[in-house]
């Protein structure tokens, strides 16, 4: 093999053909080409004329060149020429080490090329591979070269596992083998994390050939990624991306999902140049924050990115000091009444001792008054360890002398709006931008009577969450370690401000008990051991445990280490569920260092490209070329060029184009589509580009189509896919819009499209099939649905009419589900529009098109979101309802009449 | 003897070249009969009254005249007797020519007719039209007697589409004195040639039409790069290296051919009606039906 620079060549002989090149030169420009030969009557005119001597014309020179280019085209191919070359591969066998642990998952498929890359260089050069996996097994087998074939084979079938890989003991492996036939061409294709590369790198090294490894890892750009466990904050939680070594900026996505794997929350992360680590917040009301199951990265996935979240969010409890017996007198007006029947609706509340509540560690500990505190070193221990102390004032707090307050109080309180006082009782303020309270609506008619007041410190704004009109605090926190002390300056009950009576308490209390991250349900687990109930798989999503999983003893949990017996997933005992994160909250990624000796690559760079099949069609297409252009300067062309001249170039270029990519070419005939649909009736989904989407709604209608052709005597045929602004939309009497919340403005040309359409009878059923997830907007509008209406001219729309038409087209409903039951369904009020009644624009979230799709065979695709099978019957009565509205506009409407015809029978 | 000239050839391959020949025909005549139809309207009697059948006039009797020419139903009508007169339709005796030489089977593009067929597509409609006008037509150099009526037409018409119309074996003492003829050719020939044919001619003396074909490649010169070229019918060949640099002084020297040949037409008498095969046939047949047409 020859090498020059970065081109190689398999067979540099064949480069003496270059020599020739001189002698074809003077051969091309020797001949010139043949004359054409033409009949011309009047020769006669011509024989004289003969003005300058008839020469041996020479063949032009871009010609010579462009031959003599075709000529050295097939020389180079002939060498077969190498991008790129990997020296030595083919000449020792090959001892692959390839990392298989969770952070090589992301980058599996590069991985796996390389390898398959790297085995087919030994085949080529006949020899053997030795294939080691980094990750620990459960049954380690021996060492053995292989042929390349079945190292491939192997290969291909391998799967990344979901825990660490083992380096060392993978280096103790290779040493223990005792390789024989060595020296070896050693690689290792690493996953790019994890810093114990020396010692494998040295084993390596000790077995490669020429005194040489390589270590090919991901780039910066492809580096691992790892999501860390989740930190609770008061609207959510927020959770760390980190990544193995500094590189570019790089952003995405965190998803949450639900246990049953549905969306339910998704928030952007974007490192910064440099950095390891960016953060993605999550604003979740507790409500939905107590569904999610599994945090996940979607676009790298492995265990790594993948946290699972066990009971932590389940319903806090909070435990209530019980006071002493004297204030249980009227046990209906004490505020540990009031705060039970508050914190009812979101959290498990228990009475009871101080130190006992201590003891079970719940996640907020709730204090009224100035309640006795036997141990204060074991409360600030608790709130130390993530707990958080939740209190309210009181006649005793104002008398002073207590401790465990986020701050100094000054004795005595103050009262407005008493008999004699001055001041009129004072309403609450908006709460700062920087509280847990920010974003609660607040009511008027809350007013406080009487409160504590906090001595004036420098920090005090910063610790209030809640204050008063005239700036009094209302509510102050402080940090403790990991915990929180929360004040209330008014009582849990309504003695001294109205506050408890109010909603605004509810929610208040719900988002200071979302702060909690200690304890749990942990109090009463169940028995024996934990076991694993779901395993993350190494794609980082939760599926059935495996037969290697063992039970881990309680007293053992969490275990030291993840790997095949212990695999990450979440494991239940009893009631007490918990998961083990292949990152737990302080690891760090470390990026596998460069080690010396060990030659560095990257993965999908630099790979060998051979270059003589370029060569050769680039040669044959030449050829091709100087055949026209020898029949061109001829002249035997001109019959054909006169013809063709003027679309010549083009269909040169049009060849050339196919010669290069040979894909199918579309060909978008709109015309016949057009004349397709115009023939039979059919509905129609709109293209949104995701292929995923548009095959849902391909099914849906498919779905619908069949019930339709069943069920009643319209029988459309097979749905079309159509392009807003390309297709005519026209021909079709239902046009079904899956809507994402990522939905970029209609052009004008769309939106003149859509409102011809509308205008001339169409409909258009918007689907934002996100009636399960809309909660998650928090009442907010659907973000692709504002920016397709916002240019579109919407008549006033209202939701779920009742005695609408749509209730009773064909079959008769009361409401409207799809996938999902329970998101509106918007039409228009306007009943007497000129279109007979039919809404132009009907707006529904409840995902209808998963409900109807149906495969070949007739079986639904997408699971129906209700235990109650007879949803999606519904929902295909909701479909046949709506195409017969469509088709029949308010025919159906007539009905109202029909108890009065009945009647009017009937005497 | 028009076959004689030919090389001899096994029957078969003379029989398809015949057929071949004949079976341009019926195209020919249909798309002279097209073209002659469109030019038909201008065509009118002598607007004199004589011999023929076309009604011209009536007069009163006159002493001369013999009873029988009486027309009866006219004069029925009134006191006077009336004689019934048909206009003079002097039948004229018209020979056409096609030349039919090698020179004339030719053609640059392959969407525009051979010379010959274009010739002979022209020279069908004028015979058309003449014999319609009354005239008596026949080929020259077919040893024909002049005809008239639609016997006569297809007589020329077949002869004109498939004959070989050779000049220089053509005897032009068969002719009538006074006749009138229409020669189409290209007149490719030297010029001297055809000062002599038709100084013969107007010794008989006849007098006529000539109508020169052209293809268009040979007044434009299209050609470029290194050409051979080749005379019709083999023979003389001419390598030119690059064509596009003769065009110049050939396109002049094809002006001066045509100039020369229009001196001479003018000289001698005979209109030269010129015609290029990328026009409409039409035009050049009205062209030609009004040179034919004897003044007055």
């Amino acid at each position: 093999m020859l090498s020059l620079g970065p081109i190689a060549f398999a067979a540099p002989l064949a480069l003496l053909g270059l020599l020739t090149l001189p002698v074809i030169w003077w051969l091309l420009r020797a001949t010139p080409p043949p004359p054409s030969k033409v009949t011309f009557p009047p020769l006669r005119l011509l024989m004289g004329v003969l003005p300058d001597e008839e020469q041996p014309n020479r063949t032009p020179l871009w010609l010579v060149i462009f031959r003599m280019l075709i000529a050295a085209a097939i020389i180079l191919g002939l060498a077969r020429p190498i991008l790129f070359p990997r020296e030595g591969a083919e000449d020792a066998p090959l001892l692959l080490v390839v990392d298989d642990g969770w952070a090589a998952a992301q980058n599996w498929d590069r991985i796996v090329g390389a390898g398959r890359a790297y085995i087919s260089d030994a085949q080529r050069g006949g020899q053997s591979v030795t294939l080691v996996f980094t990750a620990p097994q459960t049954g380690t087998e021996t060492l053995t070269a292989i042929s390349p074939g079945e190292a491939r084979r192997r290969l291909d079938a391998h799967e990344p596992a979901p825990w660490p890989a083992d380096r060392e003991a993978a280096a103790q492996r290779i040493r223990d083998a005792a390789l024989e036939n060595g020296p070896y061409a050693a690689v290792w294709l690493s996953s790019g994390e994890g810093a114990d590369a020396e010692t494998l790198a040295e084993t390596l090294k000790s077995q490669g050939a020429l005194g040489q490894a390589v270590l090919v890892g991901p780039s910066g750009s492809q580096a691992p990624l790892a999501l860390s466990p989740p930190d609770a904050t008061a609207r959510g939680f927020e959770v760390l991306v980190k990544r193995a070594g500094a590189g570019g900026e790089r952003g995405g996505d965190v998803v949450a999902m639900a246990a049953d794997g549905r969306l339910v929350a998704r928030a952007p992360y974007q490192f910064e140049e440099g950095a390891r680590e960016a953060l993605a917040r999550f604003d979740l009301p507790a409500e939905i924050r107590r569904r999610v199951a599994l945090l996940r990265i979607p676009g790298s996935a492995s265990a790594g990115t993948a946290q699972i979240i066990d009971d932590r969010w389940s319903r806090p409890i909070v435990g209530l000091a019980a006071q002493g017996a004297e204030q249980d007198s009227q046990p209906l007006l004490s505020d540990l009444f009031y705060l039970e029947k508050a914190l009812d609706p979101f959290a498990e509340t228990r009475r009871g001792a101080m130190d006992s509540l201590i003891e079970s560690s719940p996640g907020v500990i709730a204090v009224v008054d100035a309640a006795r505190i036997d141990d204060p070193e074991a409360l600030a221990a608790y709130i130390e360890d993530g707990g958080v102390l939740l209190r309210f004032a009181g006649p005793r707090m104002a008398a002073g002398g207590d401790v465990l307050l986020p701050v100094t109080l000054r004795e005595g309180g103050r009262s407005m709006g008493g008999a004699l006082a001055w001041d009129e009782p004072q309403a609450l303020a908006e709460f700062p931008e920087s509280s847990p309270f920010a974003g609660l609506s607040l009511s008027e008619d809350i007013t406080v009577e009487r409160q504590v007041l906090a001595e004036p410190e420098p920090d005090l704004g910063y610790k209030t969450w809640a204050r008063l009109q005239d700036g009094t605090p209302l509510v102050t926190a402080e940090r403790v370690g990991r915990g929180w002390i929360v004040l209330f300056h008014v009582t849990a009950n309504p003695e001294w401000s109205n506050l408890p009576l109010s909603g605004l308490f509810l929610e208040m209390l719900d988002r200071v008990s979302g702060l909690a991250t200690a304890g749990g349900a942990g109090a009463e687990a169940g028995e024996g051991p934990y076991r694993l109930e779901r395993a993350v798989n190494a794609r980082g999503l939760l599926g059935a445990p495996s037969g290697d999983a063992r039970p881990v003893p309680a007293d053992a949990w969490p275990p030291d280490a993840i790997g095949p017996e212990t695999p990450p997933g979440l494991y239940r005992r009893g009631t007490d569920a918990g998961a083990l994160n292949v990152i737990g909250p302080g690891d760090t990624l470390i990026a596998t260092p460069r080690i010396n000796g060990v030659r560095a690559d990257n993965y999908g760079e630099r790979s060998p490209q051979r270059l003589s099949g370029l060569l050769l069609l680039a040669a044959l297409v030449l050829l091709a070329a100087d055949a026209i252009i020898a029949l061109l300067l001829s002249g035997r062309m001109r019959g054909l060029t006169r013809r063709l001249r003027p679309g010549a170039a083009a269909m040169a270029a049009g060849l050339f184009a196919v010669a290069l990519n040979p894909g199918p070419a579309r060909a978008q005939d709109a015309d016949e589509a057009a004349m397709a649909a115009a023939l039979e009736m059919r509905l129609a989904y709109v293209e949104t580009g995701d292929a995923e989407i548009d095959q849902m709604s391909r099914a849906g209608l498919q779905g619908l189509t069949r019930e339709l052709i069943r069920r009643s005597a319209v029988e459309p045929a097979e749905p079309a896919g159509v392009t807003i602004g390309e297709d005519n939309l026209l021909l079709y009497p239902l046009l079904y819009w899956p809507v994402r919340s990522s939905e970029r403005p209609l052009s004008p040309r769309e939106t003149a499209a859509l409102d011809e359409y509308i205008k001339a009878g169409g409909t258009v059923l918007f689907d934002t099939q996100d009636a399960g997830t809309a909660a998650t907007r928090l009442g907010g509008g659907h973000q692709g649905l504002q920016v397709l209406l916002s240019d579109l001219d919407v008549p006033p729309l209202a939701p779920d009419p009742a005695e609408h038409v749509l209730t009773r087209s064909f079959y008769l409903l009361d409401d409207y589900p799809g996938r999902w039951d329970g998101g509106k369904l918007y039409v228009e009020t306007d009943e007497a529009s000129g279109r007979d009644g039919v809404s132009g624009i009907i707006i529904g979230s409840n995902d209808y098109a998963a409900a109807w799709a149906v495969d070949a065979e007739g079986r639904p695709i997408a699971a129906i979101a209700s235990d109650d099978p007879r949803q999606r019957e519904i929902a295909y009565r909701v479909g046949v309802n709506l195409v017969m509205y469509v088709l029949t506009g308010n025919y159906k409407a007539d009905q109202v009449h029909v108890p009065a015809l009945l009647e009017r029978l009937g005497q | 003897m028009a076959r004689a000239a030919v090389k001899p050839q096994a029957p078969a391959a003379l029989r398809r070249e015949a057929e071949e020949q004949a079976a341009r025909y019926p195209a020919l005549m249909a798309e002279a009969e097209r073209i002659a139809v469109t030019v038909a309207q201008g065509v009118h009697g002598r607007r004199r009254k004589g011999v023929g059948e076309t009604f011209w006039e009536y007069r009163h009797h006159a002493q001369t005249d013999p009873v029988t020419r009486i027309d009866w139903r006219r004069s029925a009508r009134s006191d006077d007797l009336f004689v019934r007169e048909n206009e003079w339709e002097a039948a004229n005796s018209v020979w056409l020519w096609r030349d039919g030489r090698a020179s004339m089977d030719w053609r640059y593009d392959r969407k525009l007719p051979l010379k010959k067929d274009r010739a002979a597509v022209l020279s069908i409609a004028l015979a058309s039209l003449l014999i319609r006008g009354g005239e008596r037509c026949a080929v020259l150099g077919e040893g024909d007697a002049p005809r008239a009526g639609n016997a006569g037409l297809d007589r020329a018409a077949l002869l004109l589409a498939a004959g070989t119309g050779d000049i220089a074996e053509t005897d032009f003492a068969a002719l009538a004195r006074h006749a009138r003829l229409a020669l189409f050719s290209d007149f490719l020939e030297p010029v001297e040639t055809w000062r002599a044919r038709l100084s013969q001619l107007s010794g008989i003396p006849a007098g006529g039409v000539l109508v020169q074909i052209a293809d268009p490649a040979e007044e434009d010169f299209p050609y470029a790069g290194r050409t051979l070229f080749r005379a019709s019918g083999g023979g003389q060949e001419l390598l030119v290296g690059r064509a596009e640099n003769v065009g110049k002084t050939y396109r002049n020297r094809y002006a001066a051919h045509r100039d020369d040949l229009k001196a001479l037409a003018r000289r001698a008498g005979w209109p030269l009606v010129r015609h290029r095969t990328d026009q409409p046939p039409a035009r050049a047949l009205q062209a030609i039906y009004q040179a034919m047409a004897p003044e007055g």
